[in-house]
């Protein structure tokens, strides 16, 4: 072994709370999250002389964290998930029918967005990474990225009741706003 | 990619705005055009989303992490833990 390991190790100790938050969001199973961390530190430990020294060490994490999850859903052949929208379209309109954010809890509304467009919103607007940095994560077109966020706050605002269905301000947008930027 | 290695309590100490203006970034094309991916958002709703979505990922962020995982770590520094 090198005398870089124990840089790495401390390193990847110090960005086990976003692997873990990350994966947590992204799949919604802790069991599940804690095994895709623990692959994907053995992973990035066996294959360190493939990282570029200088380069985002979060970014690749985050990549082999995500290829593994996503080799992970085709072995299991499970991605049970809202492919087609069609619960998102369901929950907006439960939303638009006078449910209020406190109702629908910010965290089951981003389970309920498509696996690409939730893992977007959570690269850029949770972990802040760019929208060029997420979509070479994701193996995307930048544009490809944008939309995807775009899509997933859009989806989240319906779901959330702060826009109607045609896009327009929900009416109780603002009383929704309000009470939610006052708080703390 | 970006060639700094941000620590993650730095992600952790950002600011809602920050991380809304990070999201705003992609709200239209380069021509100005609205993405493919629906109509514009209200800045008022934008800053709700990014606000919820901060608090839910910090929930997550500061959760303490098991011993599990620096023990992975050590017996992987030390050769075993294939």
């Amino acid at each position: 072994m090198t005398n870089v390991e124990p840089d790495i190790r401390n390193e990847l100790t110090a960005l086990l709370p976003n692997l873990r938050a990350f994966s947590n969001s992204l799949t919604r199973n802790r069991d599940l999250a804690d095994d895709l961390v623990q692959e994907t530190l053995i992973k990035a430990w066996k294959n360190q002389d493939r990282f570029i020294p200088g380069s985002n060490l979060k970014a690749w994490l985050f990549t082999i964290l995500r290829n593994t999850y996503l080799t992970h859903l085709r072995r299991r052949k499970f991605e049970a998930e809202d492919v087609n929208g069609e619960l998102v379209q369901q929950l907006s309109v439960e939303a638009s029918q006078g449910a209020h954010m406190d109702l629908i809890d910010f965290s089951e509304a981003l389970a309920r967005l498509p696996r690409e467009q939730r893992e977007a919103i959570l690269l850029v607007g949770a972990e802040g990474f760019s929208h060029e940095d997420a979509a070479l994560m994701c193996g995307c077109a930048v544009g490809t990225m944008k939309s995807r966020v775009n899509r997933a706050r859009n989806k989240l605002s319906e779901i959330l009741g702060l826009q109607d269905a045609d896009g327009g301000e929900s009416s109780s947008l603002s009383a929704t706003i309000t009470q939610h930027l006052v708080q703390p | 990619m970006s060639g700094n290695r941000e620590l993650p309590d730095e992600a952790a100490k950002r600011t809602t705005s920050e991380l809304s203006a990070n999201l705003s970034k992609g709200n239209s094309s380069t021509d100005g055009a609205p993405l493919d991916g629906g109509v514009e958002l209200a800045s008022e709703a934008r800053d709700v989303i990014a606000r919820q979505l901060r608090k839910a990922y910090d929930a997550r962020l500061n959760e303490p992490v098991p011993d599990k995982f620096a023990k992975l770590l050590e017996a992987l520094s030390k050769g075993d833990g294939s």
